[in-house]
């Protein structure tokens, strides 16, 4: 069963990174792509997972711990900016 | 002894040089006891020599290029050896005198006998290659010689135009030395001599022929390379008499003479030499009846008789040969006293200027009686030396045979050049001492006694060779010129009257033409008012000028000062030399088929070039850009993944959000406003390019990797468990296999943040982005409760990576980076001020401890005497734990989590300093 | 003790470079503890040459991880000469950045980074790793650029700004080209390198190389790659930038020494011909730019560029004699640049300028200083019998054996600009008088340790010159043992 839909797993994963490749491209704003971003980090954790069933190994599961636990720094410094132009003050 | 001969003159410049307080006496005394000691020896030599032997003396020098320290007296040698060390006697008394009490004397006798001994060098080498060594000598101790009075412009700019011209003429010689050393395979004189036949017939032999004719037609200032010699006048007068009419000059004709048995005999040497020759002694002759500058019309008359005797050595017949050794030994004698006189001349009375000197006879009468001789042996009037060497000089244009057109212009040309040399000869007597008086600045009398003498001397000389030349000179000439032909002597005898014969009426001709065509000039005056500008120094100074206009083309072409242009370059360079090899392949290099790429592939492919597109497109709003720069990395990680490479894909990410935060920390800096794009066409170049770049790597890319590649993976893989004690095999690669290249980049990585330290230590800098706030920070407490909490997780996560590293995907690197972050977070959530409070931010040490850490795990091998960096895997036994297996690669890795930690903080903090400080202004 | 000393050209200066970083506090205990670096550094260098010289190759196999599988060091006539050449060169540097010639800022970080660029660069000259020999050009590369950007001034930040751009794109080349190796053959140990190497078709050989060429000629200062060199040398302080002038052009050009004339030795016919064209071009392009400055530091730099050509002809000329041309010429070109720069500072001291329109009169004012420019000068443009003479001999007498008219005739063209462009700084400098009439010397220059520098440069210029024989055995003997002759 697993085997059966894994590979629409890892499409609609792929469509959703497309979807938000899109609307980074697209904007219109710059909350907009920074959301995008961070949508694209979120899919890819599910990504690695999804992978690691796949491929029947568990090596990936600290990439997507890490990407869980630490990801949202890069969006969190981005809205700092976009607030106050300062990252770090 | 025959070394000390050599030795002598440097010696003598040597303690000149060393001698501190060395007055005009002291320092002519030294030189001229150099000098006699020198005469004395080849006295002591010329038994020997005379008798027909061939003295040598060998050292060794460097006998890996066959450069010997060869001295080798035959005739030839012997004979201008004399001729270089009589003069130089008589120059260094004349000198003595002729120095003003404020020019340095050391320092001027010392470049002399520097000289001296150079051209004695160049005289008596067995060597060629060490007659180079002592040929660039001379041009140097001239270029020396004639800047004396280097404060005068004119002096400078002669110097630099005889060295220019010298020196090049040098290093054409040396090419030519080289060709010939390599057509005989030696530089041994007497093995060039003897493989004349070998030379001239081998293909290579007019490369040679014409590299060491430029050298001695530079240096013996032949048409085209005559136009240094009359702006070298700028030399204190000892120094022209010596070097730019006696010696240095003849260096050429000395050469030419010289390596006659080994290049001489073919049309090619007839032609070229004689030709030049020729237009030599004609331009020369006729400028030197327009110059105005006593020493002017002196130095174009011995451009002249140069060309004379260049001719003469053309001609390349054995009696040519013979005139023209006695022409150099006539013109030495008459020409240096010549010049002498115009220094004495110039001494006295302060001028040198033709138009301002007239009617000196009355208060000079013994110079100028004196000078009158010297002159006559220059016009070639019978009962003097100039004379008799004119004679035979005009006998051989008759007798040489060649084309007829050819061969009728080379008397009628030597006529004419006769006719100029009697008129500017003439010209030079008579409107010196004859004529009304002039204007010269200081009052004009006789010089001291002792200046004098060597005039004197030369000028009995003269007399004594053109009135007895067979008791005087025939032995002298027939030694010198059996040196240079290396064989027997043609048939000759030296006599005054030869009975009537052409030579006789060729010199009645001149004689009678030059004193009427002077007679015209005089008298329309006209040549005083006629200056001959000099057009070689035109051509010089437009050539150098060209050259000037050629680099500042060049050197603003590549040096644009824009980065963009210099990235240009480069790139179009690298891709069209890269390209090359592509074109012309016969075979496909790929032998193995590619593989399908699955959609995951082909997905993330796109994603990244997406990201990428929109980076390039997007880059004016930089913001944008940054995020764009995000998704390539996770793109980029996303493949790493893909291709099972767990480390690094954790790597990228997390080096991937640093980097995000360090941007965005320094986007704060950059200017508002992009500057302005470039026009389009300049973009769509830039844009091919960049494409033809990538797709030159990939195609390089793709031919390597579709081929077999067997690696040193496999031992890798083989050994890592059991022999370094790991099972991940990219971290035991990075601490173990190559710890050493991780050391050199923990380094770089260490340097790259205190280099970042200094920069931002100090420094003030306005935010200039559009989006900056003032006002205190807002608290989010969200935000600071995530950081909080996700801290003591983040130090969890970093310790279990990195205590893990060695045998699943993790390691120092990732886990440095993974605590790095998290507290970054911490920044960015409570500002630096808070956490700084909380934490020891001394990062540079932090750094430093990282550094030793792994340098000490590194060293801790060589307690065992094991290579640096050799790890060990021993078992420890913990109570109640168990077995652990440790590495001691560990302590490598410690260091390196310490570097990476500290260094990723430390620019942080460094950025984040900079907008403190800016906050205080 | 073989294996320290093998190790010893990247520990000695990686030490002191940390010895220093860590006293960046006391300024007198830190040059203390730099100049006992350096003559530390010195001693293991002539250490290492006395024990090459006899035909041994120093080796050491980090980690103790046998080649080809590990990373080694491997020390033979070639690497030894180089690397003592770097010691001293930054012994007489060092000495000379005691006196107050154009010190620079001498920021407390300066000394431990100039150490970081002797320890890349002995690195760069000793390894027998490929990957290794691009760790060794990043670590100069960051060490080179903190020397430029540690100044402060705006035109050393703008400096170092197009320094790094510049390399960084070579760095980059390197690298693709490092890995395109590896892929291709499965080896970074030169030894087995050379041997994988033969079973590549000639076509990927040459493409290979091509790319590892074009990376090493960006890191020499070739044409038309030098752009980075004339935009930012000048702008560093006078010892450091005699001492970068020395070494680090020089070692992009051993990389390609090594790489063309040893590892993938005998490498395709039309890599030797493009680089000789290359070197050519570079000889002119450099000469060219030399003849247009009168800036004494750019005339200088440009001149870097130009001798490059000559090193890289000789490299094109291949063989056992083109190889020892090169070499020697690199050993020779390296103290006469140096004592050049060295000079240059020297004159700014005393006139305090570097242009040379600003200043005159030095002969009469220190005859001394003349004489000592005098040796490095002459040397240069090939006078004998100083050392550059006999470097340009080896060189053109391999080029007219290999019937080679056009280089010839540009070499020999290129040493009488060389001499023109000599001239112009001797005779503006010295020779003229100053253009203020009302100038004197200043009075308070402390030069002892300047003078020591150059004269102790000048004298080792002097003994090549007059005794050249023991340097053109070490260099042959050094070319014989390369492109797997003998081993």
């Amino acid at each position: 069963m697993t085997a059966a839909v894994l590979p629409w797993v890892l499409a609609m994963l792929g469509a959703a990174i497309f979807l938000a490749l899109y609307r980074l491209v697209r904007g219109p704003g710059l909350p907009d792509r920074i959301l995008a971003l961070d949508t694209l980090y979120v899919v890819t954790t599910a990504l690695l997972i999804a992978l690691g069933i796949w491929l029947d190994s568990g090596v990936y599961f600290e990439a997507a711990m890490i990407i869980a636990l630490l990801g949202f720094v890069g969006t969190v410094a981005f809205a700092r900016y976009l607030e106050r132009g300062d990252v770090v003050e | 002894m025959l070394f000390a001969l050599i030795a002598l003159p440097f010696a003598a410049a040597l303690a000149l040089m060393l001698a501190p307080r060395a007055g005009r006496n002291l320092s002519a005394w030294t030189v001229g006891l150099a000098a006699l000691a020198g005469l004395a020896i080849l006295f002591v030599l010329a038994p020997a020599v005379f008798g027909g032997e061939v003295l040598r003396a060998r050292a060794p020098w460097i006998e890996a290029i066959g450069l010997e320290f060869f001295i080798r007296i035959d005739g030839w040698a012997w004979l201008f050896a004399f001729l270089v060390l009589g003069i130089g006697a008589l120059i260094v008394l004349y000198a003595r005198w002729y120095l003003a009490p404020e020019d340095p004397p050391r320092r001027f006798f010392a470049y002399l006998a520097l000289f001296m001994g150079a051209m004695l060098g160049i005289t008596l080498a067995g060597n060629l290659l060490l007659l180079i060594v002592f040929w660039e000598l001379t041009s140097i101790s001239s270029f020396l010689l004639i800047g004396f009075w280097g404060r005068r412009h004119e002096a400078r700019a002669g110097a630099r135009m005889a060295l220019a011209v010298t020196g090049g003429g040098g290093l054409a010689l040396l090419a030519g030395v080289l060709v010939i050393g390599h057509i005989v395979g030696s530089y041994d004189l007497d093995l060039v001599l003897a493989s004349g036949e070998l030379i001239r017939s081998h293909p290579l032999y007019v490369p040679a022929l014409v590299l060491v004719l430029l050298g001695a037609f530079a240096k013996s200032a032949q048409f085209p390379f005559h136009f240094w010699l009359p702006h070298a006048m700028a030399a204190p007068t000892p120094v022209s008499a010596y070097l730019h009419s006696a010696t240095m000059v003849k260096a050429g004709v000395f050469l030419l003479a010289r390596l006659h048995p080994a290049l001489a005999g073919s049309t090619e040497w007839l032609l070229i030499v004689s030709a030049i020759g020729l237009s030599t002694l004609v331009l020369g002759a006729v400028a030197a009846v327009f110059q105005q500058d006593l020493k002017g019309l002196l130095a174009y008359s011995t451009i002249s008789h140069l060309g004379l005797i260049t001719l003469l050595f053309g001609l390349g017949s054995p009696l040519a040969v013979v005139a023209g050794v006695f022409h150099i030994l006539n013109h030495a004698t008459f020409k240096a006293s010549l010049f002498m006189a115009a220094g004495i001349i110039d001494h006295e009375t302060g001028t040198r200027d033709l138009r301002r000197l007239g009617g000196l006879y009355a208060a000079m009468p013994i110079t100028g009686t004196l000078a009158i001789v010297a002159s006559l042996a220059m016009a070639g009037v019978p009962l003097l030396n100039g004379f008799l060497s004119k004679e035979m000089f005009l006998a051989e244009t008759l007798a040489f045979e060649s084309w007829p057109s050819y061969q009728l212009a080379v008397p009628v040309l030597a006529v004419f050049a006769g006719i100029c040399s009697v008129a500017y000869s003439a010209r030079f007597v008579h409107e010196t001492f004859f004529g009304p008086k002039g204007h010269p600045p200081k009052t004009p009398h006789e010089p001291p006694r002792l200046m004098r003498v060597p005039v004197e001397i030369l000028v009995v000389l003269c007399l004594a060779v053109g009135i007895l030349p067979n008791l005087v000179v025939a032995d002298l000439l027939a030694l010198g010129a059996g040196g240079v032909l290396q064989g027997p002597l043609p048939d000759y005898h030296l006599a005054i009257w030869h009975g009537f014969n052409w030579p006789l009426a060729m010199s009645a001709i001149s004689l009678a033409g030059g004193l009427a065509l002077y007679a015209i000039l005089h008298r329309r005056g006209i040549a005083r008012r006629i200056d001959l500008l000099s057009r070689g120094k035109i051509a010089f100074e437009g050539i150098v000028a060209a050259l000037i206009g050629l680099a500042q083309r060049v050197t603003r072409t590549l040096e644009t000062g824009r980065i963009q242009g210099y990235l240009l370059w480069l790139l179009a360079f690298i891709l069209l030399v890269g390209a090359s090899p592509f074109v012309d392949l016969a075979a496909p290099l790929s032998t193995k088929p590619a593989q399908p790429a699955g959609p995951m592939a082909v997905g993330l492919w796109l994603l990244i070039v997406a990201g990428a597109l929109t980076v390039t497109v997007a880059y004016r709003r930089r913001l944008v850009a940054v995020i764009a720069m995000g998704i390539v990395g996770l793109g980029v990680s996303l493949v790493f993944a893909l291709l099972s490479a767990p480390d690094l894909a954790l790597t990228q990410l997390l080096v991937d959000m640093v980097t995000t935060v360090l941007l965005l920390m320094a986007l704060r800096y950059l200017p508002a406003i992009s500057p302005p794009e470039p026009e389009r066409l300049a973009r769509w170049r830039d844009g091919a390019i960049a494409v033809a770049a990538g797709l030159g790597t990939t195609a390089i890319v793709y031919m390597v990797l579709t081929r077999p590649h067997p690696s040193i993976a496999e031992y890798i893989l083989a050994t890592t468990m059991s022999e370094a004690g790991g099972a991940n095999a990219v971290n035991t690669v990075i601490v173990d296999y190559r710890g050493f290249d991780t050391l050199g980049e923990i380094t770089v990585f260490a340097i790259a943040g205190i280099v970042i330290y200094a920069l931002l230590d100090r420094v003030r800098l306005t935010a200039l982005t559009p989006f900056a706030a003032k006002g205190p920070a807002p608290h989010s407490l969200l935000l600071n409760l995530c950081a909080q909490l996700i801290l003591p997780l983040a130090v969890a996560v970093s310790a279990y990576l990195f205590l893990r590293g060695h045998n699943a995907p993790g390691g120092g690197f990732i886990a440095g980076l993974v605590l790095a972050i998290a507290l970054i977070l911490q920044y960015i959530a409570a500002g630096s001020e808070w956490v700084d409070e909380r934490l020891d931010h001394d990062w540079n040490r932090w750094i430093g401890a990282g550094l030793l850490a792994a340098a000490a795990t590194g060293i801790g091998a060589f307690a065992f005497a094991h290579p640096f960096l050799t790890s060990s895997t021993p078992h420890v036994h913990l109570p109640l734990v168990g077995e652990i297996h440790l590495a001691s690669a560990m302590g490598f890795d410690t260091g390196v989590y310490l570097v990476v930690f500290a260094a990723c903080l430390l620019m942080l903090a460094m950025l984040g300093k900079v907008s403190r400080w800016e906050a205080r202004d | 003790m073989s294996v320290w000393l093998a190790a010893s050209p990247v520990l000695v200066p990686l030490a002191t470079a940390l010895a220093t970083a860590l006293a960046y506090r006391h300024a007198r205990l830190q040059r203390l503890l730099s100049l006992a670096g350096i003559v530390a550094f010195f001693g293991t260098a002539l250490t290492l040459v006395a024990t090459v010289q006899g035909g041994e190759t120093l080796a050491v196999a980090f980690g103790s991880w046998p080649a080809p599988f590990g990373i080694e060091f491997r020390i033979d006539r070639l690497g030894a000469s180089l690397v003592l050449i770097t010691a001293l060169m930054g012994l007489a540097c060092l000495v000379f950045h005691e006196s107050d010639a154009d010190p620079g800022n001498r920021h407390p970080l300066l000394l431990p980074l100039v150490h970081g660029v002797l320890a890349g660069v002995a690195g760069a000259f000793a390894t027998a790793d490929l990957f290794n020999l691009y760790v060794w050009f990043e670590v100069m590369l960051i060490a080179a650029l903190g020397v430029f950007a540690i100044g402060g001034r705006r035109d050393q930040l703008d400096a170092s700004f197009k320094y790094l751009t510049l390399n960084l794109l070579g760095t980059l080349l390197l690298l693709i080209g490092v890995g395109a190796i590896y892929a291709a053959t499965g080896h970074l140990n030169y030894g087995a390198l050379a041997e994988a190497a033969a079973g590549l078709p000639p076509a990927l050989t040459t493409l290979l190389l091509t790319v590892l060429g074009l990376a090493f000629l960006v890191k020499a200062g070739a044409f038309p790659l030098f752009a980075w060199l004339p935009a930012s040398y000048h702008t560093l302080p006078g010892p450091i930038l005699a001492l970068f002038a020395g070494l680090l052009t020089k070692v992009g050009a051993y990389a390609v020494l090594r790489v063309v004339g040893d590892v993938f030795a005998p490498p395709p016919a039309v890599l030797l011909e493009a680089l000789g064209w290359i070197a050519a071009a570079t000889m002119l392009v450099g000469v060219l730019g030399a003849a247009y400055h009168w800036d004494i530091r750019r005339i200088l730099a440009f001149h870097i560029i130009s001798q490059i050509g000559y090193i890289l002809l000789a490299t094109a000329l291949a063989g056992e004699a083109g190889n020892a041309a090169t070499l020697f010429y690199t050993l020779h070109h390296i103290v006469v640049k140096a004592n050049l720069f060295l000079i240059g500072a020297i004159v700014w001291r005393l006139t305090g300028s570097y242009d040379l329109r600003r200043i005159g009169g030095l002969w009469q004012a220190r005859p001394w200083l003349g004489v000592l420019f005098a040796i490095p000068a002459l040397s240069l443009v090939g006078i004998p019998p100083l050392s550059g003479f006999w470097a340009k001999y080896l060189v053109l007498f391999e080029a007219i054996g290999q019937g080679r008219i056009v280089w010839t005739v540009v070499a020999l063209l290129v040493s009488v600009l060389t001499l023109y462009s000599m001239m112009k700084i001797w005779l503006e400098a010295f020779w003229r008088p100053h253009p203020d009439a009302g100038w004197t010397l200043p009075r308070d220059a402390r030069l002892a340790p300047a003078v020591a520098a150059t004269v102790g440069l000048a004298a080792i210029t002097l003994w090549i010159g007059t005794q050249p024989e023991a340097l053109i055995a070490y260099a042959r003997a050094a070319a014989a043992t390369m492109g797997g002759a003998a081993p």
